[in-house]
């Protein structure tokens, strides 16, 4: 047999990493990689038969190298590299380096892109460009599929949901065989984009599946669960592909992604805590639904004119008293400010009790007190100018007759007043910022609204609460030195437990736990 | 609506010493008859028959009464020209307030309608704090008075300040009352404030006895706020001292005079007489002719609370009976027995048993302790044993009888208690909280 070197493709991937495709018979070829000064070994080396030769051993390769780790190899990215196996070596020019990605998914043969496909799942390759995406994806709808069930595995893909926000869930459970045994290697794609799966196998119990022990290899745990994030929010249909151990003949088992609420997703996600015995198993499939933890809203500085001191309130507000109580909320704001106000109310609609209670409110009301829309999401926009406050009833009530003048500043885009229980205690003033974010304290804020709603929107739809939005917001304008953030005396405080945002997703987990969970994971990860 | 919704009423006999007065209770005598609506009517009429320019103001207790006595769309009935009884939507006593603002401003506009001088409130439920809120606004000229008749504003367990465990509850608190009503601390503090404020806007507070006074105090309410001013009641000179053989056999003779609901605590009167039953057995005597009469509830009602309590032979259950008749029935009886498991206020048949010279054996708490000292006897509440050993000290025995007639006053009759009301409420001690969207 011929055991030189044949070089198919060889490209550039984000991040510094060169793949080098091809074939050679040799059964443990000395690969590496001359650019520059440096001769790098491979990172990754992927070996898989190619039906294209004729033959069952695996002849074909996909090798990683990790240029960066050579600070001389990308000096020039126009410059020629050599991909060597032994003393034997191929010139790679600087331009085919640049277009043989888009060829290996247009051309390359399907073990070669399969296996490209199971190395961005796995992490080995980063996530494809946009445009690159799009062929790929274009290509895995046309590639055959392996049947979920036959001789050599079965696998179910019992649940899969997706949150508008592009991160999502999915569970099911794989029996394989000899041939299949092995990792798991899942991508989901909607129309546009590409995204890795976080499989975690053989982490949920099934002694259901014991029946199928005869034909398949039965191990007690063979469910699994995984997770997700989308780079943006889902456009169209999304996909999960699921691809086996040694099943290069076809891309994999695809499965359908259905839409969901975010609270959906995030009930699986606590459901799988109670599933799994590993808790750090537990955080990571969390931790594969969440964000990049490092955008930070830009902290432009105020711009246009400063807002009038009697400018409405744009009362955004998360009733969690019972309905009748917003009444009483409203209408001693109304009294407390004497300013007119416009109310954002946080709940899916507006009940005729609500509705009531608004209205009950308004005739007491010596200045205009208006409903002025309802629902889960913070307002997209203002309706002119506004200041914007933001709170919980249960805190409004607690601080009537001790609320803050509600101004906006000009040296600070938002102004927190933080319900910190410990900031009273004689050392406890000092980590007010820090407890904001770890203890999660209740608060109010303001600040005007044509400023901090549009940093609010980029801020993304992932919380669960609202309230998350804010203390995101927060910490990000405290690192640019634009936050105000002061205690307001806590004794005698009850937090309400009422409205959407403190209905238990399972047991006494609340949304509020959700987000907090959440952002511990996400700092987590960030140390 | 505009304009005014009745006609106008004709002047008053006599000259009127205190302006337009409108008494608004919380249900209607003619429909209902309770305590607090009752001692509401009574002042009515006795203001009316003092010449003074009054209104009554009552309502249907909710909308079940209402469709039997209005017609579709109709909101107030006109018993006569000073006396009306609204179309009661019901209310929810936890909020105090109407369910539909429509319903506020009605009222609202019902209430301001009569121009009056003087607003007296017997209870809020069924008029709501908003109601009251926006009438202070509206009017922050007028005298707003409210009888408390009961500890709703207090307590959310219907007023009753008995926890739902069945205990007597002694203070109420945010965290204590969401553990005994199943609710949120927040939901109570926010109702306390609501309560707080609604109570701030009367510019006079009465209460039947010092001991719901002292409950208010002891709640936050300003000391000397509360005023005790015991229900007024109409009735006859004492009547004539009974002779030895008529103490004689009232000492045997003893009544109950009361509701069939569980707090009026009938079951421990029946288990002290099964007591009593059991002694008189024991001791192997007759039973001196003891005799136990139930007014105000029948022998199937009862059984139908408590099925399991198995009534004595020399029980008798005599059901219903007129109010007007109570006073004439007591006098036939040695001693009135008042067992009831919470605190009561101000009971009217304590009222009714001073103006019958008939002394009570009655529970040792709240109300009923205030109102029967001196000349009652109290005993454990709850406690069947030593009700049945309070029965038998004084059964048979006409002189102790006799001791305690002797010491009886006559209960407060309405001229003595307008007499307290018109000096009360011609005074301003209080200036009226009025919400700053008024000024």
């Amino acid at each position: 047999m011929d055991h030189r070197l044949n070089l198919d493709f060889c490209f550039l991937c984000p991040g510094g990493l060169l793949a080098v495709a091809g074939w050679t018979a040799a059964p443990r070829p000395d690969l590496a990689v001359h650019a520059g000064t440096g001769t790098l070994k491979p990172v990754h080396l992927a070996r898989f038969p190619r039906r294209d030769l004729r033959s069952i051993d695996p002849l074909g390769y996909l090798a990683v190298f990790d240029l960066s780790a050579d600070p001389t190899a990308l000096d020039d990215p126009s410059e020629e590299v050599f991909v060597a196996m032994g003393i034997e070596h191929v010139r790679v020019s600087g331009s085919r380096l640049l277009t043989d990605a888009r060829k290996i998914v247009e051309i390359g043969v399907d073990e070669a892109f399969f296996t490209l496909l199971r190395l961005i799942a796995s992490g080995a390759l980063p996530l494809p460009a946009p445009a690159l995406a799009q062929l790929m994806i274009t290509r895995i709808l046309a590639a055959p599929l392996l049947p979920p069930e036959t001789d050599t595995h079965a696998l179910a893909l019992e649940q899969a949901v997706v949150a508008p926000a592009g991160h999502g869930v999915a569970s099911g459970w794989f029996l394989p065989t000899g041939a299949t045994a092995g990792n798991l290697a899942a991508l989901v794609f909607d129309d546009h984009q590409l995204a890795c799966v976080s499989i975690h196998q053989g982490c949920v119990p099934r002694p259901d599946l014991a029946p199928y022990g005869e034909r398949f290899l039965f191990g007690g745990s063979d469910g699994w669960l995984a997770s997700f994030r989308l780079g943006s929010p889902c456009q169209g249909k999304l996909r999960l592909l699921t691809m086996l151990p040694g099943q290069l003949t076809a891309v994999g088992v695809l499965g359908n992604v259905t839409e969901g609420p975010a609270t959906k997703v995030a009930r699986l996600l606590l459901e799988a805590r109670g599933v799994l015995t590993d808790s750090a198993r537990a955080d990571d499939l969390h931790r594969g639904t969440l964000p990049p933890a490092d955008i930070v809203a830009p902290t432009e500085a105020a711009t246009g004119d400063p807002l009038p001191l009697d400018a409405p309130i744009l009362l955004t507000l998360d009733h969690d008293l019972p309905a009748h109580d917003l009444r009483d909320v409203l209408r001693r704001l109304s009294r407390t400010t004497g300013r007119t106000i416009l109310l954002h109310l946080l709940r899916p609609e507006l009940t005729a009790e609500l509705r009531e209670a608004v209205l009950g409110a308004a005739r007491e009301a010596a200045r205009p007190l208006t409903i002025i829309s309802w629902g889960g999401a913070l307002p997209a926009a203002t309706p002119g100018p506004a200041l914007l406050v933001f709170t919980r009833s249960s805190i409004l009530f607690h601080l009537d007759g001790r609320l803050p003048p509600l101004e906006a500043a000009e040296a600070h885009d938002l102004q927190v007043m933080a319900l910190d229980v410990m900031a009273a205690l004689p050392a406890g003033a000092a980590l007010l910022t820090e407890r904001f974010m770890s203890d999660r304290p209740a608060f109010l804020c303001w600040g005007d609204a044509a400023r901090l709603l549009p940093r609010l929107a980029r801020i993304g739809a992932d919380a669960l609460v609202p309230e998350t939005a804010f203390r995101r917001l927060a910490q990000d304008l405290q690192r640019g030195g634009r936050l105000v953030l002061t205690d307001a005396d806590a004794r005698g405080f009850h937090a309400g437990t009422e409205g959407p945002f403190a209905v238990p997703l399972i047991d006494m987990h609340t949304p509020h736990d959700f987000d907090a969970l959440s952002a511990r994971l996400s700092s987590e990860g960030m140390a | 609506m505009t304009g005014t919704p009745f006609r106008r009423a004709p002047a008053p006999a006599a000259t009127p010493t205190q302006g337009k007065i409108v008494i608004v209770s919380h249900s209607h005598p003619a429909l209902r008859y309770g305590g607090g609506e009752v001692a509401a009517y009574r002042q009515f009429q006795h203001l009316l028959a003092q010449g003074e320019d009054v209104y009554f103001v009552g309502s249907t207790i909710g909308p079940e009464d209402s469709s039997r006595y209005f017609g579709p769309g109709q909101r107030v009935l006109s018993f006569s020209d000073r006396d009306f009884c609204l179309r009661g939507m019901g209310m929810d006593s936890f909020t105090m307030e109407h369910s539909r603002v429509e319903t506020e401003d009605w009222l609202l506009e019902f209430l301001l309608a009569f121009s009056a001088d003087i607003y007296h409130f017997h209870h809020f439920w069924n008029i709501g704090a908003g109601t009251l809120r926006r009438l202070r606004v509206a009017r922050p000229d007028v005298q707003m008075i409210c009888t408390l008749h009961e500890m709703t504003a207090i307590c959310a367990n219907h007023g009753q300040m008995v926890k739902t465990s069945g205990e007597l509850c002694y203070a109420a608190s945010d965290v204590a009352c969401a553990a005994c009503l199943g609710r949120a601390p927040a939901v109570f503090a926010v109702r306390r404030a609501r309560m707080n404020e609604m109570l701030d806007l009367f510019d006079v507070l009465f209460s039947p006895s010092q001991f719901m006074a002292d409950r208010f105090e002891g709640w936050g309410i300003a000391p000397g706020r509360v005023q005790v001013l015991e229900n007024g009641l109409d009735h006859a000179d004492h009547p004539a001292q009974s002779c030895p053989d008529e103490l004689a056999r009232r000492s045997r003779r003893f009544a109950f005079f009361g509701q069939a609901t569980p707090t009026k605590g009938l079951d421990v009167l029946i288990r002290a007489a099964r007591q009593i039953e059991a002694e008189i057995a024991a001791a192997e005597t007759p039973n001196l002719g003891i005799t136990l009469e139930i007014y105000g509830i029948t022998a199937p009602a009862f059984a139908a609370l408590w099925p399991d309590l198995e009534v004595p032979a020399w029980v008798r259950f005599r059901g219903r009976y007129r109010p007007q008749d109570c006073v004439r029935i007591m006098r036939s009886f040695g001693w009135i027995i008042i067992p009831s498991v919470w605190w009561e206020n101000s009971p009217v048949v304590i009222q009714e048993a001073r103006a019958a010279r008939t002394p009570t054996i009655a529970s040792d708490i709240g109300g009923m302790a205030e109102k029967t000292v001196d000349w009652g006897i109290n005993f454990a509440v709850g406690d069947a044993d030593a009700l049945a050993e309070a029965i038998l000290a004084v059964h048979g025995n006409p002189d102790v009888l006799a001791r305690h007639i002797q010491r009886i006053e006559p209960p407060l009759d309405m001229p003595a208690f307008t007499e307290v009301w018109r000096a009360a409420s011609a005074r301003q001690d209080h200036p009226p909280q009025v919400p700053e969207a008024a000024q």
